[in-house]
């Protein structure tokens, strides 16, 4: 029964891998490809492509992991995909066999989408996962029965246990897979003529391959625009109402599943009760209570276990750079590679722990299946905004980290509420705002009791966390109202059974996350690290050489090292100054005026583009603050007693810090963001739009805070 | 229509569905005989919790595919297990599964009360 009728085989063979989710096709698929995973992209979608390879006996194979799906209906850009790589030769390389991963409790839904496989005409193997489960649900499957009926291979295994896998290997290698007859027919639903026809147009080998081209052509945008007004064209000649033929389809293969079931699988226990779990897990109250304290503990747990490795990789980045400006002789070159480059890498790198931590966190309640839980339960107030339940994940991942939130974004299906999710998430307060927030409080706000027991500066603290969740709701109701899509949003998930989650799994998940990151991201963040360097380091030649013979001259005068220090500090603030990016932050003072800045705020702003924190860094430079930079007390003493030249007044008034606090809620300044959400969206668009309206609000915010305080 | 095959399916539907969960299904094009006439008929979202109902039929809409394919069919049983507060999700137990909908898609499936 092998295929040998149209298509070659392909060197290596292409396997792909697909079954409703939930399955455990992850876990086959980290089995099958260890590390040896690549992740990348299906033209027109946001649907990431997994491939891996896999070597039994030295013979190569291709895995392809296929997004999940219920069935081959176009309901979502997932099943577009699977659709795409069984039933397009022109677009995607058509695989060579497919595994199907089957959820033996769940017989008939997994077989619903194998029979479509099977009239589909692909090589396949049926594998009965679960079987753990089944076994203690008293399911008993008689899989001979059903390689009777359907005439493919059924294998039944346990991917969790580690059991069967074996044999999938051995499986693979022997290609056992078949090319079963029909199991519907689909010429009984639809009328042989346009099936003929739209064989013959796409070059398709059997009717139901001309039935799914019907049913995706108008939907995956890949498609060339000719075949797509002819299959139209068609379609309305015939007057074909594909909603009427699928739901025919839809009937008819659940009766014959029925039919197959019922000889094939037998049940003895009765129904299933409530699980205990899920009384209090899915509470009206103390559900709630629930969720609270899972994300207090995972806060906690993420902030303590983060900072070490990333203090770590500060320091080492940091050594590095000195390391190379001590050993290599004083240059542009030298100094583009020590002030450039190396912080550029350190600026990716640092975000890995908490990107890495977070998708563990994020992994661990999926697998454990209460993740699902929480959509159920925060759905009902995610919706008036134009959000999904499944919007939580996202928004809460953005306290700590925007980066990994936008990349959770994905698991949301509808469009509209995605593009949201994403274009919202920046706004929540995460902890690269800390620094800011804590510097500008400890300046401005009086450490002070209220009522005996409120303190002044953790009610301000609170104040912005609460301003950032303010920003997110409205503007997420906003776009709500801005957005349009035809696509109908819903719900229906499963609440899948609580299990132990697979350590391994999360561990890969952590991995390719972090690399994800790194390899997208990091070149977009790299990039612009570089000409933000560029900027601050080059201004009109003559200036900058007269500033730095100056110093020289300066320091050859000095008596004591302190003095030499100071006069360093003082040399490096000037070079700011007159750098490109000093030239940039007077020609914005104008603009910046009205929020309370002076034009040495305006550089900070413009550096801090890069990342929030840059802003401390920034004004240490230019206050010509020497010593320790994490010293918040040097920085602050400094601060407090900057005078502005043309005023005479301080230049930290409590408005202009107030202001400061609140444009740094609102602001994108954050690079790294901005390349997560370019790939996430797959264009500029989008992280253009994104900046451009954060920076608005942030300074309408800040031009009222200012405005009131003043 | 006569009372001999109306007793029978009732009969095969009452006793035997908890062990033959898929029987019901062959009376996928004729689910007027699985109606006892005694048992109202509602739509899933009005059950309170823990009552049961058995699936008759899904009104048309762009989902009722999506609800099919979930294995939301006529002649399934399914038990209302849980309800997020304030017009929130409700969570079904659908054989093997628990699977949460929205209000407005469980209104979609139009069920008989089961006591």
């Amino acid at each position: 029964m092998a295929a040998k009728d149209h298509s070659e085989v392909h060197s290596p063979p292409r396997i792909a891998i697909i079954g409703n989710p939930n399955v455990g096709k992850s876990t086959l698929f980290n089995y099958l490809t260890g590390l040896n995973q690549k992740i990348g992209n299906y033209p027109g979608v946001t649907v990431d492509k997994k491939t891996g390879t896999l070597q039994i006996e030295g013979e190569q194979f291709e895995i392809l992991d296929l997004p999940g799906t219920y069935s081959l209906f176009p309901n979502s850009e997932d099943e577009i995909i699977a659709h795409r790589v069984l039933n397009n030769p022109e677009l995607e390389k058509r695989p060579d066999y497919v595994l199907m991963v089957i959820d033996s409790t769940q017989l008939s839904r997994g077989l619903f989408l194998a029979t479509q496989l099977i009239d589909l005409g692909v090589n396949l193997t049926i594998l009965l996962n679960m079987a753990d489960l089944a076994t203690a649900k008293n399911i008993e499957i008689r899989s001979y029965e059903l390689f009777k009926q359907l005439g493919v291979p059924i294998l039944q295994t346990d991917a969790r246990n580690q059991k069967g896998l074996e044999q999938i290997k051995e499986l693979i290698h022997q290609r056992n897979f078949a090319k079963a007859p029909q199991f519907v027919d689909i010429l009984k639903v639809v009328s042989p003529s346009i099936l003929d026809l739209v064989k013959e147009k796409f070059e398709l080998e059997n009717h139901y391959q001309a039935y799914q081209m019907i049913r995706f052509g108008a939907k995956d945008k890949s498609i060339s625009e000719e075949k797509r007004s002819w299959l139209a064209q068609v379609l309305e000649e015939n007057k074909f109402n594909l909603e009427e033929v699928q739901l025919e389809e839809t009937k008819i293969r659940y009766k014959k599943i029925t039919d197959l079931v019922t000889k094939a699988l037998t049940k003895k226990s009765s129904p299933k009760a409530k699980s205990s779990l899920d009384k209090v897990v899915l509470h009206p109250f103390f559900g709630y209570l629930v969720f609270i304290g899972v994300l207090l503990l995972i806060f906690q747990t993420l902030f303590s276990w983060a900072s070490y490795p990333m203090d770590w990789i500060d320091g080492f980045f940091a050594d590095v750079s000195g390391g190379i400006l001590a050993t290599f002789p004083d240059g542009p070159l030298t100094r583009l590679l020590a002030e450039g480059v190396v912080p550029g890498i350190g600026g990716v790198v640092i975000f890995i722990p908490q990107i890495a931590l977070l998708f563990g966190f994020l992994a661990i309640l999926e697998d454990t299946g209460y993740m699902s839980r929480v959509v159920f339960l925060l759905d009902r107030w995610m919706r008036p905004f134009g959000l999904h339940g499944k919007s939580i994940v996202p928004l809460v991942s953005g306290v700590a980290c925007a980066i990994p939130g936008v990349m959770a974004a994905r698991n949301i299906s509808n469009w509209k509420e995605k593009m949201i999710t994403i274009l919202v998430t920046p706004l929540m307060s995460c902890s690269a705002r800390l620094p800011v927030y804590i510097i500008l409080i400890g300046l401005s706000v009086p450490n002070e009791q209220v009522f005996g027991f409120i303190n002044l500066q953790a009610l301000a603290l609170l104040s912005l966390y609460v301003l950032g969740v303010l920003g997110v709701l409205g503007t997420a109701f906003l776009l709500k109202v801005i957005l349009k899509t035809d696509e109908k949003s819903f719900l229906m998930t499963e609440l899948p059974s609580y299990r132990i989650p697979r350590w391994k799994d999360v561990g890969i998940t952590m991995f390719e996350k972090s690399k994800t990151f790194v390899l997208e991201a990091g070149k977009v963040i790299l990039a612009i690290s570089i000409v933000l360097w560029v900027l601050a380091s080059y201004g009109p030649p003559a200036n900058m050489e007269e500033i730095r013979q100056q110093g020289i001259a300066q320091q050859e005068q000095a008596s004591s090292p302190e003095q030499v220090a100071l006069i360093e500090a003082e040399t490096n603030s000037l070079l700011l100054e007159n750098s490109f990016i000093g030239i940039m932050g007077r020609a914005i003072e104008p603009a910046i005026q009205p929020l309370g800045y002076d034009w040495k705020i305006g550089i900070a702003l413009i550096t801090s583009f890069a990342a929030r924190e840059v802003f401390i860094s920034t004004i240490a430079t230019i206050y010509s603050i020497g010593g320790d930079l994490k010293d918040d007390l040097t920085i602050r003493e400094k601060l407090a007693a900057q005078v502005n030249a043309s005023t005479g007044e301080k230049t930290f008034t409590p408005a202009t810090s107030y202001s400061l606090l609140v444009f740094y809620v609102f602001a994108m300044q954050c690079m790294s963001t901005l390349a997560v959400v370019k790939r996430e969206t797959k264009g500029w668009k989008w992280p253009i739009i994104q900046t451009v309206y954060m920076s608005a609000l942030a300074y309408l915010m800040a031009f009222i805070t200012f405005q009131i305080f003043s | 229509m006569s009372c001999g095959p109306w007793t029978a399916v009732n009969i095969l539907a009452d006793n035997h569905l908890k062990f033959l969960p898929y029987f019901s299904l062959d009376s996928f094009q004729i689910p007027v005989l699985l109606r006892t006439g005694s048992n109202p008929l509602m739509t899933a979202d009005q059950l309170t919790l823990n009552q049961s109902g058995r699936i008759v039929e899904i009104t048309s809409s762009t989902l009722k595919i999506n609800l099919m394919e979930l294995g939301f069919l006529p002649g399934k049983q399914l038990t209302l297990q849980h309800k997020a507060p304030s017009g929130g999700p409700l969570a079904f137990q659908l054989e093997e599964t628990l699977l949460a909908l929205r209000k407005n898609e469980a209104a979609l499936i139009r069920i008989e009360l089961l006591s």
